[in-house]
């Protein structure tokens, strides 16, 4: 039998790329995007001058920072999920028959 | 001292009177004019050699804030599509995590619309600036009435000759 014909039942191989995939997307693709404040930078720049603009480039700087570090914290509760569920069925397949 | 030099020294003490008279006028005025008391800074706070928003660049600024945002919200929808639990999951237990992944997704994409708040913030400095330009100029424009209406003009008395 293979996976692909189970019912029931997790890969620990598949289930370990799930959660890689996830975390490319939340960790490293999100992340990459909310740093990539390079065009309201620009547009900031070009129409405002002064100590006011680049504090308040600052601002969502700090703010889209701040965002990372709490999506790294929402992945890391979306990995206990999917790896309490693997446990879970992991811990059913070796208690669910016991020796005879 | 002859009666003409005598004459020219009392025109002279009139025409002093007449300078002092106008420029005691003059120097009040200028003493109620309140003049703008700002902050101390003379140059730019963090160096700039000026300071300024171009108002139509208010909704340039907002537009950039929305499609960043947009485009992060994108990217965690894809979390939908670009991680698929089928080669880990199998059961009832795999559309469930499908429907936690989507949770987090939503969740996420709502959290990060929160940043659109900087957007909001823009309209609001460029409200202030239209404010403050419009309270400068008030001000300023009182204080050259106070000017102006301080103003005489000494008139000669006699044909010019």
């Amino acid at each position: 039998m293979d996976f692909q014909s189970a019912d029931h039942g997790v890969s620990i191989t598949g289930m370990n790329q799930y959660i890689d995939d996830i975390n490319t997307v939340v960790l490293t693709e999100v992340a990459a995007a909310l740093r990539d404040t390079g065009a309201v930078e620009d547009a900031v720049r070009a129409g405002w001058h002064g100590n006011a603009p680049e504090q308040f480039i600052a601002n969502l700087n700090k703010a889209k920072e701040q965002m990372v570090e709490t999506l790294k914290q929402l992945q890391n509760t979306f990995e206990t999920e999917l790896n309490g569920i693997k446990s879970s069925i992991l811990d059913m397949d070796a208690n669910l028959v016991d020796e005879e | 001292m002859g009666a003409i030099g005598q004459w020219v020294k009392n025109q002279a003490s009139r025409a002093w009177d007449s300078v002092q008279n106008i420029g005691d006028k003059f120097s009040t005025a200028i003493g109620k004019v309140q003049g703008y008391v700002g902050t101390a800074f003379e140059v730019a706070k963090n160096g700039s050699t000026f300071v300024g928003l171009q108002y139509s660049s208010i909704g340039t600024i907002r537009s950039a804030i929305r499609n960043y945002v947009t485009g992060v919200q994108k990217v965690l929808a894809d979390l939908n599509t670009k991680a698929s639990n089928k080669n880990a999951l199998k059961g009832e237990v795999a559309s469930a995590a499908d429907a936690y992944v989507k949770a987090v997704s939503d969740v996420a994409q709502a959290y990060v619309s929160a940043l659109l708040a900087y957007s909001d913030r823009m309209y609001e400095y460029g409200e202030e600036y239209k404010k403050a330009d419009t309270n400068l100029a008030s001000t300023v424009s009182e204080e050259a009435s106070a000017l102006s209406s301080s103003a005489e003009t000494y008139q000669e008395k006699y044909n010019q000759q």
